[in-house]
């Protein structure tokens, strides 16, 4: 049973990590919507997000750039970067430019749903 | 005739031209002027007492002095010291003793000209009477034009003789029998025998048993006025060891052209031929330090490919578990079995990128085997496409089906298509309209693989430096990778070759078909 309003976004450039993402999501009655780019996202998305699960390495405009860009504008959503390359100087930087969270891939799905659930019930609260 | 010279053909006490002698006289007179004046050596005549007399045209040209300069005048004044002082004291002693030093005979000698510069002359003395008054002749021929050819043959050979002794190559010259004439210290060095020992010795001393056939063929070619230039040959030091030499060997003629002898230049290339094998088994090495080198480079891309299907893997895994939870409905197991299929692929696609890995970096024995070289293209494209930002890249395969199977080495030559398909996807990063373009054909000969892309091209400082090590437009790159591939290429037998293709550049290897499974990597 899906919950209202549990819409998360996703970008990421790997087609089988956003299809296995968004059926993931949906196993737990989480709504997804994907892109595969940053630009893509940028395009089509709409204004209001209430969560966004954004990849860093990608071509085009990167994970980085995008957060920054969101950040820029004033838009205060909760953005749980994943990536499957961090080192400590890309996270730092990541989380400088305002990222609430930081996942490795793989990740523990839980860990995961944990972060969307409570990145939703803020943005509940908060709106 | 101008006034100069009559003068001097006057001489200082001349009487005889005052017109009174008979014609006979006057002859005479007139042919003695014209020996003295057309000769081309200097005459002088003194008296016994030193003073000048007669002093000809060609001693005005020789001494710099006028003949009215000098006539009447001691005659020591045309010598420089310490003849000068002497010449007084050389006459006395003469009319004293008639102790002939001079007078008679002749000798070299150095004249001295009016602005007191020197040079050498051969003087020949006689001694006449006329009128009961004695007199001395003297004839003078300059030898300066002569001395200075000497001492510019002298320097010359000098020169020559300095340069064949500092020479680092043996310089050998024998004669047409082959009998030793000369021998340089280089030679000595080369070949352990002294000047001493060697000259007058047969050339033949420095021949290995199995190639004494070659002096034969070397002074046949000779015989015909060739030269023989860097001829690539074995000769056997004095210890019995052997010595890789360079021979360059040409005719020695005589004044008339006539071949006399042969001059032999030799240079050791033993460290030549030792460095060469070096550098072979430093490419090898370098080839697989190339291959860890670029793979430093890749892990970080390659980790991050392969955490790509792992992420799937587990997401997949994880909502299936999901789905199985609490007696699933027939639709939730579908979509679970669906998931664990999607999953099962995702564990290939890393298995794959692993096997690639693996591949790469194993430095392999040179082993060829017979493989579809159109495999070997894709295999190599799928690994050099990984971890790359290549979404937006254009990319087309027209691989020919009709390709037979070849004999090569695999990792090999996917390094080369990979080192390739790497700098052209480099080259494209951040353009526009980047397409990559990659084709295999084949004629009865060869196999072509072509990789063209749509980047900048090369700068044209480097286009035809691209297969030079360490030329590089990255600014990180070592410029080694092109090297590598060449060899790499080379010792398949085919060639590697690049070019602007405005836009971008094309690469193309071309493969022989022929190689043979024995043949040496």
């Amino acid at each position: 049973m899906k919950q209202d309003g549990w819409l998360v976004h996703i970008v990421d450039d790997d087609e089988a990590v956003r299809d296995s993402l968004g059926f993931l999501l949906e196993c737990n009655n989480i709504e997804a919507c994907d892109y595969c780019s940053a630009d893509e996202f940028l395009r089509t998305a709409p204004a209001n997000i209430p969560c966004l699960v954004l990849d860093l390495h990608m071509p085009g405009t990167s994970g980085l750039e995008l957060l920054k860009q969101l950040r820029a504008r004033g838009l205060a959503m909760p953005i749980i970067v994943i990536s499957g390359r961090i080192d400590p100087v890309l996270g730092a930087e990541v989380r400088a430019a305002g990222a609430s969270a930081m996942l490795s891939k793989p990740f523990d799905d839980q860990a995961l749903l944990a972060l969307i659930k409570q990145a939703l019930a803020m943005g509940r609260i908060v709106g | 005739m101008n006034s100069k010279s009559d003068k001097a053909g006057r001489a200082a006490s001349d009487s005889a031209s005052d017109g009174s002698i008979d014609s006979g006289l006057r002859e005479r007179h007139g042919l003695f002027t014209a020996l003295l004046e057309t000769a081309v050596d200097g005459i002088i005549v003194i008296d016994p007492g030193g003073l000048i007399q007669i002093y000809n045209q060609a001693c005005e040209r020789l001494f710099g002095y006028r003949a009215d300069e000098v006539l009447g005048r001691n005659v020591k004044l045309l010598m420089p010291s310490p003849y000068h002082q002497e010449h007084d004291g050389y006459l006395a002693h003469y009319h004293k003793t008639h102790e002939r030093r001079i007078i008679g005979i002749g000798r070299e000698v150095l004249g001295q000209r009016k602005d007191g510069t020197t040079f050498p002359m051969y003087l020949s003395v006689g001694e006449g009477t006329l009128d009961g008054q004695r007199f001395f002749v003297g004839i003078i021929h300059d030898l300066s034009a002569i001395r200075q050819e000497m001492a510019q043959r002298e320097g010359a050979d000098r020169l020559l003789a300095q340069i064949v002794q500092s020479s680092d190559d043996a310089i050998i010259s024998k004669t047409l029998d082959g009998f030793i004439t000369s021998w340089n210290p280089s030679a000595e060095r080369m070949f352990g025998y002294g000047a001493v020992e060697a000259v007058g010795k047969h050339i033949s001393l420095l021949f290995p048993s199995n190639r004494i056939a070659e002096e034969k063929e070397i002074m046949a070619r000779l015989g015909l006025g060739l030269s023989v230039t860097h001829y690539e040959t074995v000769r056997l030091h004095k210890d019995g060891r052997e010595v890789l030499v360079s021979l360059s060997v040409a005719p020695i003629c005589d004044g008339a052209g006539a071949i006399i002898g042969a001059s032999k230049v030799a240079r050791d290339i033993t460290e030549r031929k030792q460095a060469e094998a070096h550098a072979l088994a430093l490419q090898d090495e370098l080839s697989h330090v190339g291959r860890l080198s670029a793979m430093g480079q890749m892990s970080a891309a390659i980790a991050h490919e392969l955490n790509q299907p792992l992420a799937a893997i587990s997401n997949y895994v994880k909502a299936a578990q999901r789905l199985l939870e609490n007696d699933p409905t027939e639709q939730k197991l579908k979509t679970a079995r669906e998931a664990m299929e999607k999953a099962s692929n995702q564990t290939l696609r890393a298995g794959t990128i692993i096997r690639y890995l693996r591949d790469y970096v194993e430095k392999r024995d040179s082993a060829r085997s017979r493989e579809n070289l159109n495999e070997v293209i894709r295999e190599a494209v799928t690994l050099a496409m990984m971890g790359h930002k290549h979404r937006n890249i254009g990319l087309s395969l027209t691989l020919d089906p009709a390709i037979p199977p070849m004999v090569l080495e695999k990792v090999q030559i996917q390094q080369v298509l990979l080192n390739i398909v790497r700098n052209a996807l480099e080259a494209m990063a951040g353009i526009d309209h980047a397409e990559l373009t990659i084709s295999s054909a084949a004629d009865a000969a060869a196999a072509t693989i072509t990789v063209r892309d749509t980047g900048p091209g090369f700068p044209a400082e480097v286009a035809g430096r691209l297969f030079q090590p360490f030329v590089t437009t990255k600014q990180d790159g070592m410029g080694i990778g092109l090297k590598i591939c060449q060899s790499i290429i080379e010792a398949h037998g085919g060639i590697i070759e690049a070019r602007n293709a405005n836009p971008g550049a094309i690469f193309t290897v071309r493969l022989p078909l022929s190689l043979k499974e024995a043949d040496k990597a």
